[in-house]
């Protein structure tokens, strides 16, 4: 309804003097062509984003040695994360605590990379602790172990917490990917 | 608002894009999700379309490209977005929610002052939307955008059309609407009699009472035009006197009954007008059409009073302008305004929400409320977003030149070594005996070769009892030999058949060992070969690294030139707009400010006169 106002107001323009329609038609234009600028800017701006980040990663994180962990959520029930710390060969590589938007973000279906780095071919064992509050809103600290080889290629690895209805409990799940 | 229309146009072509997670399928799409549920559409983006690039969204095509036309369209790449939700959309199944989606399209558009596309959007519904409200909306919408256009005609096609319950508030607006585009059109007698109808509606509700005030405030002044004062004057004092349109309707009553000679009665609203806030113009008309009245009616000791008044008033309204046109030029407005609202949000999904405490939103609350002042702005505001990201990349372009300077030292100082080390291992000698080895292996098997595989101490033990039994035997005719001879046979008997015994473990062992060999000898060849390929291709790939890294220097050099021009350009148009709207007021108070001195003047003059007679 609000929005019918600015109708309304535009309106009152066959009360007003036909030149007011001309001021407008050219400040229109003007408008559009600062907008059309922008826009070319920015698009420009993305194309420039996405090519820096990719150069990125590639200077930082080489494909032969690239290694990166995912972090996935179900909905949450029987687990309220807190935060999540992070060991590769008894290496602390990191440790990440959650705000809200964060916990809504993956309750949604969000996925975060928590950590993005490199490692030499061969064999290496990932440590994951999850702390937070578990069922009955208790605190609860779990972990999950894998041993994995590091071949050349990039290499993903998938925490993932699910809630297990028959259990009532939180599930903790490192998963590799192809 | 804008973020859950957005959303939900999103959900209509893709349900699945919000529904309660699955297994996760394509990580780096649900990455790209991670920021868009957290409103980083940037950085969402970037990642998405850097994943698009590498090709790593084989289960999501179609939902990362719905995904990235919604964030574009976020953005403020509404030609881009278009075509995405153009081609998406009309491939939904389900005619409800892509009729729905199109409609929430079209009000996206509008609301991105963006008519044409929004009745475009409009034209691929099909049918009537399932909810009476929102197909009341769409009719009122698509004359909006008709009439916005100037396409009068189509408009009144559209409204005429539309048969809907009285009472429905759309409706309402969309015979205002009718009303005023048959006047535009020509037909003015058809378009009053239906403003007739508007003007006259029951209602409680605050948004059609202030519509009536306008039906009436709009017949009012088109009677005033046409000097038809009774008329005009019984639309007028129908208006409310608390609602938006009640100033000029003070003003226009007490001109209706001045123009029929009733200044005393004039003098009625256009007192309650004057004590109002005097930045309305049509406060500050009234406080010289008070004086006007007075001379009229012969009162000048009190027209002269209300004419001083007036001058001071006006004058001390056009010093603050003068005031504020002067800080205007010199600050920057722009800043200025985002500095009280500083909220997240990017493109059109972010408007100016939060007026500043200063004299400026007294004079410019409605110029900051329209539509193409906030869209200046929202670029603005990106354009500052832009920068700040390109100043973050330049430094990181230098770090980048010092990671790559590293990798090239570090490879020059280890590839010698590495080099060295493979040249002392002889890795075609080690296959060649592996392969000799495997050979072997394989003719003790298909051969049953036990003694193949004794241990050395075993076949020195099989030699010396082979031996003593060569010795034993040139002696064939001595009886007392006989002993031996048995207990030569029985434990080379023994021997041969604990050989025996462990032949198959070994044989097992052994083949373990050599494919144990061959995998190593594998690997060796592998590093090798990723050794050479190295060699051959890391200078390459530094070159490689340092042209991209030169052109995207020179690149973002080149952007943030562009981004600072654009920047300056819209905060220019934007103190222009500012500027303008004081010019307009200045102008308007300069216009009452000679009117009230020469009239002044006037009564001076004529009391002069009165005087010498």
């Amino acid at each position: 309804m609000k929005r019918a106002w600015q109708i309304l107001l535009i309106t009152l323009l066959w009360v007003s003097a036909p030149v007011i329609a001309a001021q407008q038609a050219a400040a229109e234009r003007d408008t559009r062509s600062l907008d059309d600028n922008v826009q070319a800017l920015k698009r420009d701006v993305l194309k420039l984003n996405r090519e820096l980040f990719q150069l990125e990663e590639a200077l930082l994180f080489p494909t032969n040695t690239q290694v990166s962990i995912f972090l996935s959520l179900d909905i949450g029930k029987f687990f309220d994360l807190d935060s999540v710390q992070i060991k590769i060969d008894d290496k602390n590589v990191s440790n990440y605590l959650y705000t809200q938007r964060e916990l809504a973000s993956l309750r949604r279906g969000g996925v975060q990379r928590i950590y993005f780095g490199n490692l030499r071919a061969g064999e290496h064992e990932l440590v994951a602790f999850f702390t937070g509050l578990g069922p009955q809103g208790r605190d609860y600290r779990r972990g999950a172990t894998l041993v994995f080889e590091k071949q050349a290629g990039p290499k993903y690895i998938e925490l993932r917490i699910r809630d297990i209805k028959s259990r009532q409990q939180p599930e903790f799940v490192v998963k590799e990917w192809e | 608002m804008r973020a859950r229309i957005l959303i939900f146009i999103l959900l209509c072509a893709e349900p699945q894009l919000f529904a309660a997670p699955a297994a996760v399928r394509d990580l780096h799409y649900e990455e790209v999700l991670y920021y868009f549920y957290q409103g980083d559409y940037f950085s969402a983006i970037t990642r998405l379309q850097a994943a698009r690039q590498r090709q790593q969204l084989k289960h999501h095509q179609e939902d990362a490209e719905l995904l990235l036309g919604g964030l574009e369209l976020s953005y403020g790449l509404d030609a881009q977005a278009g075509a995405i939700f153009s081609k998406l959309l009309d491939r939904h199944t389900d005619s409800k929610v892509r009729n729905r989606a199109w409609f929430q399209l079209a009000r996206l558009w509008q609301q991105r002052n963006e008519p044409r596309q929004a009745e475009e959007a409009l034209t691929h519904i099909d049918a009537r939307l399932a909810s009476p409200v929102l197909e009341s909306e769409r009719q009122s919408l698509l004359a909006e955008v008709q009439m916005l256009q100037g396409h009068d005609d189509a408009a009144i096609k559209t409204l005429s059309a539309w048969h809907g319950p009285a009472e429905d508030g759309w409706r309402r607006f969309g015979r205002y609407n009718l009303g005023v585009s048959l006047v535009r059109n020509g037909r003015k007698a058809e378009g009053l009699a239906v403003l007739d109808g508007v003007a006259d509606l029951k209602s409680h509700d605050e948004e059609m009472l202030a519509l009536r005030d306008q039906a009436n405030l709009t017949l009012g002044y088109s009677y005033l035009q046409d000097q038809k004062m009774a008329q005009a004057r019984r639309y007028l004092e129908r208006v409310r006197l608390n609602g938006l349109s009640s100033n000029r309707a003070l003003l226009g009553t007490g001109w209706a009954a001045a123009a029929e000679g009733h200044y005393r009665q004039a003098l009625v609203p256009w007192k309650e007008l004057a004590s109002r806030n005097m930045m309305d113009s049509a406060v500050q008309e009234s406080l010289l059409a008070i004086p006007y009245a007075l001379t009229r009616l012969a009162d000048y000791a009190q027209a002269d009073q209300a004419y001083r008044h007036a001058i001071e008033v006006l004058q001390q309204e056009a010093d603050h302008l003068v005031e504020l046109r002067t800080v205007v030029q010199d600050g920057r407005i722009a800043e200025y305004l985002l500095q009280y609202n500083q909220g997240g949000g990017m493109g059109w999904l972010w408007h100016l929400q939060q007026l500043p405490p200063g004299p400026e939103s007294r004079y410019l609350f409605r110029l900051m409320a329209a539509n193409r002042f906030q869209s200046v702005l929202q670029n603005y505001r990106d354009l500052r977003f832009l920068r700040k990201n390109l100043t973050d990349w330049a430094a990181s372009i230098d770090a980048f030149d010092d990671m790559l300077r590293l990798r090239r030292e570090t490879f020059a100082a280890r590839l010698p070594r590495i080099q060295a080390a493979y040249r002392q291992l002889d890795l075609k000698g080690a296959m060649q005996q592996r392969d000799a080895y495997r050979s072997r292996l394989l003719a003790i098997e298909q051969h049953d070769d036990v003694l193949g595989l004794a241990t050395s101490g075993e076949l020195q033990q099989l030699f010396r009892l082979q031996a003593v039994g060569q010795g034993l035997a040139r002696h064939p005719g001595r009886p007392e030999l006989a002993s031996q001879r048995q207990k030569q046979r029985l434990l080379a008997g023994v021997l041969r058949w604990n050989i025996a015994q462990h032949f198959k473990a070994r044989l097992w062992q052994l083949r373990k060992h050599i494919r144990e060999l061959d995998r190593q000898i594998g690997q060796a060849e592998q590093h090798r070969q990723a050794l050479l390929r190295a060699e051959q291709d890391a200078p390459q790939g530094f070159s490689g690294f340092d042209q991209r890294i030169t052109g995207l220097r020179q690149r973002i050099r080149a952007l943030q030139e562009r981004v600072a021009r654009a920047s300056t350009a819209q905060e220019k148009y934007l103190q222009h707009l500012v500027m303008a709207e004081l010019e307009h007021r200045s102008r308007r108070l300069a216009s009452y400010l000679a009117q009230a001195r020469y009239s002044l003047a006037r009564i001076y003059d004529k009391a002069a006169m009165g005087a010498a007679q």
